[in-house]
């Protein structure tokens, strides 16, 4: 019988390139590097055995998407930022007819991939959105945290990101798109919108991360886990950067009207990137080289409040990286099939999953 | 002028709290890397070589591949690995040179702080 093949867009950046060595190393399926910067991803290809094929995708041009994802098991789409591509690949992935795992991570393009669950349900199309860290972990801790619970009422995710830990450019739109206009939250079984960076809270996290002041930031778990998970009346996602003086940093930018336009945006993701090194150096540490996430989900259980914490930290490649490849890796081999657009939360094997990145040493806290 | 012992010394004792610090094995998941450390003053060689996360070796030579050097001279080499001396601030001072990349260059400068922070 012949291998699955699993084509990796933007198999050449941080995160998809994690994605892809995971795959590889599977040795279960075909794998494909698909990547707009076909020179980054021959190279990054020829660094692995066996070496994936790789292809030319451009994600501004359907024809292109269609193009690579010819015989086709699965899509894994990693090309970010989410907000400016998210919506132009998936109709693409639906109209290929094949399954699809993305790590989006964006608020507002989490709303319009959902608006597409008729269409991918119409083709049988199974598509998993949001399959990373954060997205993606935090919804499997949630699931694992209201099903221990007879009734949840609470479920507050707090991440936290160390520009010593990426250098991505997208991952640094996605920052400056999450923290500088009004995100979703829910709150008392409806959504609502709150200034980013507001609704400041003391999280602990285990060392080198420590206690942080999270604030509110855009991410898709206020959107879909109200979705998904029944009964649950507040849902709150906070985020914290590392080090600790780049928060002044982050909220200069917004004060002084530096991000308020995707060009402006672009400029600046240009003028922070190389200057990585230095930011990661403000005040009288280094930042720690690490990401962490943490879940509190609470309720009632036996009619007795009760409350359920989980935390992980590891490398933001890692944390991202490989939930989207052992979900690829599900749908390839139809372990998972579920037609129309779904979040980690509304129905994956959660501990069937978590099982699978524990074995891959990434390892969750219950505190 | 620190000596050749002294530097050896600060280096297995850096592999000793590294290696035993939790956060530290956290952090430098999946990371392998050579690192050569180049005496300025005496032209010597060491390299450090990590896998996994872990020092498994000093070696008192350049060992391939080279994957990160760092040039400076014994003391400041010694000062830094005993934490006593900040690596970014001795770079900036243009006492040491790092060559490698920056996403490296920010992991091992977060290493030594929370090894001796």
């Amino acid at each position: 019988m012949a291998r699955p093949r699993i084509v990796v867009l933007g198999g050449a950046g941080d995160m998809g390139y994690r994605a892809v060595k995971e795959l590889v190393a599977s040795k279960e399926a075909e794998v494909v590097v698909a990547d707009f910067r076909i020179d980054r991803a021959r190279k990054l290809a020829a660094e692995l055995n066996p070496p994936p094929e790789v292809q030319f995708v451009d994600a501004n041009s359907r024809q292109s998407l269609l193009q690579a994802l010819e015989g086709a098991t699965v899509a894994v789409n990693c090309i970010g930022p989410f907000y400016r591509y998210a919506d132009k690949v998936l109709p693409a992935v639906i109209a290929a007819g094949v399954d699809y795992v993305d790590i989006c991570d964006d608020d507002d393009a989490t709303v319009k991939l959902l608006s597409f669950d008729g269409l991918a349900r119409k083709r049988g199309v199974t598509a998993v959105i949001g399959m990373g860290w954060t997205p993606g972990i935090s919804n499997l801790l949630a699931r694992r945290g209201a099903d221990r619970l007879d009734e949840v009422t609470d479920i507050d995710i707090t991440w936290v990101g160390s520009t010593a830990d990426s250098e991505g450019q997208a991952v640094i739109a996605h920052v400056i798109h999450a923290i500088t206009r009004d995100v979703p939250i829910y709150r008392e079984g409806e959504w609502v919108n709150a200034p980013a960076m507001s609704g400041v809270k003391e999280v602990d996290f285990p060392p080198p991360i420590g206690r942080v002041k999270a604030y509110y930031t855009g991410h898709p778990e206020p959107v879909t886990i109200p979705r998904f998970i029944d009964g649950v009346q507040n849902v709150t996602l906070r985020g914290y950067l590392l080090p600790d003086d780049i928060q002044s940093l982050s909220r200069g930018l917004v004060d002084l009207d530096l991000v308020s336009t995707e060009k402006k945006v672009n400029a600046m993701v240009g003028l922070l990137q190389p200057m990585l090194p230095l930011l990661s150096r403000m005040g009288t540490t280094a930042a720690p080289a690490i990401s962490g996430l943490r879940v509190d989900v609470s309720g009632f259980k036996n009619g007795q409040p009760a409350r359920y914490s989980f935390v992980t930290e590891d490398t933001m490649d890692r944390l991202t990286g490989i939930p989207p490849a052992v979900t690829a890796l599900l749908l390839a081999n139809g372990e998972f099939r579920q037609p129309g657009v779904v979040a980690p939360e509304g129905g994956l094997p959660v501990e069937a999953i978590l099982a699978r990145l524990a074995a891959r040493d990434i390892e969750i806290e219950e505190v | 002028m620190a000596t050749s012992a002294e530097l050896k010394t600060a280096l297995d004792d850096f592999a000793a709290r590294a290696n035993g610090n939790a956060a530290v094995r956290k952090m430098l998941k999946e990371w392998s890397r050579n690192i050569h450390l180049d005496c300025a003053d005496t032209g010597e060689t060491y390299t450090l070589v990590v896998e996994n996360g872990r020092v498994t070796g000093i070696v008192p030579e350049a060992k391939p591949p080279k994957d990160i050097a760092i040039m400076a001279p014994t003391d400041t080499l010694v000062g830094m690995f005993r934490g006593q001396l900040n690596p970014m601030a001795e770079f900036s001072a243009g006492r040491l040179k790092f060559v490698g990349s920056a996403k490296d260059e920010m992991r091992l400068d977060a290493v030594v702080d929370i090894i001796w922070k």
